[in-house]
This record gives C-alpha cells, structure tokens and sequence, in this order.
C-alpha cells in the first residue's frame, strides 16, 4: 500500500473506532450531543492531517476533544456571565437525573476527571495524559469530585 | 468500588447511551479536512510574509509581542536577590475600617488584593460588587466593576477617587509613593481594534504617562520592593510575559513566565519584598482549578509551583505566603500556609465549619460569578482580609486565625444568602503534595 493508501486506512480506521466513543465522551462532559459531535468533529479536523506521525492516534485524539471539552466549558462561563443559560439541560435521563446534575455542577477539570475514569475506565496516568497534569493531581480530582457528588446524592 | 462509584458508571452509560450520532459525519469530516488542506501553502506565503513583516518592524524598535519572542530576556532590572522564604511570619491582612455605606454595599461579588498588614481592632461589614480591590497605604482602593471607578474606603465612607468612564479599567489600580494611579486600560479604537494600556494617571491634573499600549491584554499592575511598577502582558492563549517599568516610564526588563498548558484567567499576582512573585490563577478552562506559580521575576524561572491552590498574600518579610482553595467537602475554602525553603513547607490553617442552615442554596448549575452573596467579616480587635475565590468567599484574621466562608447562592433560589462562620484555627500539617 501507498502512503497515501496508509494516511485513508488509518483514518478510516481511526473515525470507525473512535468517532462514536469519542462522541460519548464529549456528550457526559459537555452535557450536549449536539456540541459534543461539532467538538469531536473538529477534533478530527485537526488531528487526522498529522495522523501518520503520531504514536498513538487515539490517545491523541482522545486529549484533543477533552481540551476542545475544555474550550468550550470556557466560552460557556463567559457566556453564562452574560445572561442565558445553556440551551440543552444536562439532564435528560429521568433514572439517574440527580447524579448526572451534579455531575454537571462539577468544575470541568474534575467531570472530566470523572467521566474518564469512569465511563472510559482509564487509568489515573492515562486520564494525567488526557489531561496534562500530574497523577496526583487526577487523584485530588477524582477524590474532590466524587466528595462532591456524594455530598450532592446523600444530601 | 463503592456504592456511588457504581451508581456513577451505570448513570454514565446510561447518559452516553442517548448520545446520537450523524449519518454523515464522516463526509463532512473529510469534506472539511480536505478543504483546509489546500489553503496551506498560501498561509504558508502569507505566514512568510507576515514573519518578514515583523522582522521590519522590530527592527523599527517597537514593543511588539514578535520582539518579546525573539529576545525573551534583556534584563536590565537590578537584581532584587529573591531568596526562598525560610522561616514563619504573620500573614499579610487587609486593613477594614468599619462598614460601608450603601453606595458600596448592595450585594455583588466582593474582590480583594495586595494585603496590608493589619494593625487596627476594627470590624468590617463589606458587601459590595467590585471586580478587584487593591490597598493602598493604610486604606483601601475599590474599583467597581461598573462604571470604572476608583473608590477609596476610609473610615468606611466611599469617596470617589477617579473615574475611568471612557476607558474600561480592567484590573486594580496601584498608587505610587507620589499619589498618582498605575492602571491597565482597555481602549476600543474608531477601527474597532481593542488596545491595552500602561498609563500613570495623574490625579490633580488628568495628565496620563503611558508606560505601554499593546493590541495585547495588559494586566495585574504590582509595585516591587524597589519601586518597580510590574505589569502581565498576555502573548498568546497560554503565554504571557511580566514588563517591569521604572516610575519614570523606563522599560527595565521582560521575562517569560512560565507557561502553564491552559493559561491562567482571575489572575492575582503578589510581589514579596523579597523579590519573588507569586502568580495565581485558575486555569482557563477548567473552571475554577487553582494554581500558583512561585517565579523569580529577574529570570523568569519558576522556583516552584503549588498546583489547587491560590496564592493570596505575602506576609510582610516576604517569607510566607497565604494560599487558599475550595474545600473538597462542602462550599467552603481551605486556607494554608506556605513557608520554609521554596515554600515546600505548608501548614493548613483551616477550620471545621458549620454547615449553612439553608439548605436550598445550591452553587452550582446556574451559578454565576455575578450571584449575590452576603459576607459578614467579626474579626473582633483583629483585622481581616476578604478574598472570592472559586465563587466563594473567605476571610481571615492575621492575629488570632480565623476563617469564615460563605455559601454563595445561585439567584434562582429565593431563599436569602447564608453566612457559615468558621471557628477557630487548628494548625496542622496540609495534606497537599508540593
């Protein structure tokens, strides 16, 4: 196979594999499935041009859309310092709504923290890579943000 | 795994369970890739011819951020030999005298900066919507957020110092030994084109010394223990450089600050006398994740960082430094102390609280920067210093150590604004890793 050949397999490869989870994962970050698609999309955007030099494509990706994640949940501050509230509410499944609004209320950083440890089921060093920060640093988060969440639930 | 941990994953799978997907993503993936593909070589060209540009430029000698890439560390300023702290010593306080009148206390977000140390029995009932406070010899400056007006507090009755109304004030202003004002600017020129500006503004006559103007976020003016007028320029979504001045307008020095991955936004910078700059923020993005950089400012080196927490105050001598953060339990802040060689040695000052008796404010969800609060500060013959961080709020006394935290609420939620008072200190030995 070509390189050319090579760079398509690869990215059909890598958009069969990761677009749907990928997805997910902006959606419980974000709180919004159609902000989550735009956000992975542009992820892929820029990520599949340079997807032959990259070791690990899909930890790579997976770090783009969390800081995309990130991105957004700032402009979305501003915005909220503004005036509206976000058009979608996070909370649409009736069966687990109060855990899922407190996750919510969560600071970004740390429902990031959360949902990749515990939808994706990562590591703390993989969820430290995903995030840029230190392995401590996750386990401060996923210990704040699950004090949080259990503060929230027992109330 | 516990019962919650459990509880979470199944919410979660449940919640990325409703996540649809479009039939064309893919297409409109590729689509798109393919059509940023081709502009390239002409950005290329024009990056090109952008970079030759601004080498014409810096060869014009102008302050721009291309410069200050370039050539990252021409520093001129005199060495001020910043030294790791290495012993205890008292927090730097906030002076507070009495209570404000109504002009500065409808309720609003409270700020404040750049501790005195106190030495005044006086108590303080502040509530008040400012963006930033800073001290000024004795009283304090409050800079309301809308309009831009520099309000002086003494005794407790506001007194309108000056008023930017044309310009938008962005962080508080710093006084010089002579009573003229440093602030940083923003200024929307007739293009639509924002510019940040450096200027000394004299009082008495009006007449404005610009130190910098910059198409680039100039903010945090701090005065250093020689005198110098320090100011951030933002460079670029993560980096940002500190430009020290003389009081004259001579451009000392420009060093790099470190570069944290997101950036930082609510800045708070913290000059010791001896010489070394605490700069906190919350990382952008992530809400409010506190971090302090510890950096040399001749050098520009970070000596060290202290990740979660807020730097707020050096003590007066310049070897401790007052840090705060959000408790992980509850709506409540943790507060410590950082001393000892690099500030590596911490000791918490927190104290137990109790929990608010309204139970229906919630803090999260809606809650904005803007939701009214109410902060009531005793600190008996002791003074106090209030600070908002994280959307809470916090108070301490430097004589006998005392914290009080507030619940904020969100404005949604009729029921009135809660005041938590914490009791007394119990030193102890902070559990965060540095």
């Amino acid at each position: 196979m070509d390189q050319t050949g090579t760079a398509e397999h690869a990215t059909g490869d890598l958009f069969s594999r990761a677009y749907a989870p990928m997805v997910r994962l902006a959606h419980l970050i974000t709180g919004s499935n159609a902000i989550a698609e735009e956000l992975v999309q542009d992820a892929f955007v820029a990520v599949l041009p340079r997807i032959s030099q990259l070791t690990n494509p899909h930890a790579y990706l997976r770090m783009t859309v969390v800081n995309r994640c990130r991105s957004w949940g700032r402009r979305q501050r501003l915005e909220q310092r503004q005036a509206s509230p976000a058009d979608e509410s996070f909370v649409d499944d009736v069966g687990h709504a109060e855990l899922v609004d407190a996750l919510a209320g969560l600071p970004t950083r740390q429902r990031a923290a959360v949902v990749l440890r515990y939808y994706e089921d990562l590591s703390e060093a993989e969820i430290a890579d995903a995030l840029g920060c230190r392995p401590g640093t996750v386990k401060s988060l996923l210990s704040r943000g699950l004090a949080s969440l259990r503060e929230v639930v027992e109330r | 795994m516990s019962a919650l941990e459990s509880r979470l994953k199944d919410a979660l799978t449940a919640k990325a369970a409703t996540t649809t997907l479009s039939p064309d993503a893919r297409d409109r993936i590729e689509q798109r890739v393919g059509r940023s593909a081709k502009p390239r070589a002409s950005r290329r060209s024009f990056a090109l011819a952008a970079a030759m540009l601004a080498v014409v430029g810096t060869l014009a000698a102008v302050s721009t951020v291309g410069e200050l890439r370039d050539d990252p560390a021409p520093t001129a300023l005199p060495r001020i030999s910043p030294q790791p702290p290495n012993r205890d010593a008292p927090m730097v306080g906030l002076r507070m005298k009495g209570a404000c009148d109504s002009l500065l206390c409808d309720a609003g977000v409270v700020a404040a900066a750049n501790y005195l140390m106190p030495d005044r029995p006086e108590s303080v009932l502040l509530q008040g919507r400012f963006q930033d406070v800073s001290i000024v010899g004795g009283e304090y400056w409050a800079l309301a957020d809308r309009p831009s007006q520099v309000i002086r507090l003494a005794d407790g009755k506001p007194q309108l110092v000056e008023d930017f109304k044309n310009d938008r004030v962005r962080s508080a202003p710093i006084e010089l030994s002579d009573g003229r004002l440093v602030v940083t600017t923003s200024v929307v020129l007739a293009d639509g084109t924002t510019t940040f500006d450096l200027v000394i503004h004299d009082r008495s006559t009006g007449a404005r010394q610009p130190l910098l103007r910059d198409e680039n976020r100039l903010s945090n003016p701090v005065i250093g223990p020689g005198g110098q007028i320090g100011v951030i320029q933002s460079i670029g979504d993560d980096a940002s450089v500190f430009r020290t001045f003389t009081a004259a307008g001579t451009d000392l020095a420009v060093v790099r600050l470190p570069e944290r991955r997101n950036g930082y936004s609510e800045v708070r910078v913290s000059w010791s006398r001896l010489g070394l700059l605490a700069i906190s923020g919350n990382l952008v993005g992530w809400d409010h994740d506190a971090s302090t950089s510890i950096v040399d400012p001749v050098s520009g080196r970070e000596v060290h960082h202290i990740d979660e927490w807020m730097g707020q105050a050096w003590s007066p001598d310049g070897t401790a430094l007052l840090l705060a953060r959000p408790a992980a339990k509850g709506r409540r802040t943790e507060l410590a102390t950082a001393t000892g060689s690099a500030l590596r040695n911490s000791s918490s000052i927190t104290a137990s609280a109790r929990r608010s008796t309204t139970t229906s404010c919630r803090c999260f969800g809606s809650h904005r920067n803007d939701d009214p609060y109410r902060l009531r500060v005793r600190a008996g013959r002791s003074t106090s210093a209030l600070t908002l961080l994280a959307r809470r709020s916090t108070a301490f006394s430097s004589s006998s150590i005392r914290a009080w935290s507030v619940r904020i609420c969100s404005p949604t939620i009729s029921a009135p604004p809660s005041t938590v008072r914490i009791t007394s200190a119990i030193p102890a030995e902070a559990r965060y890793g540095i």
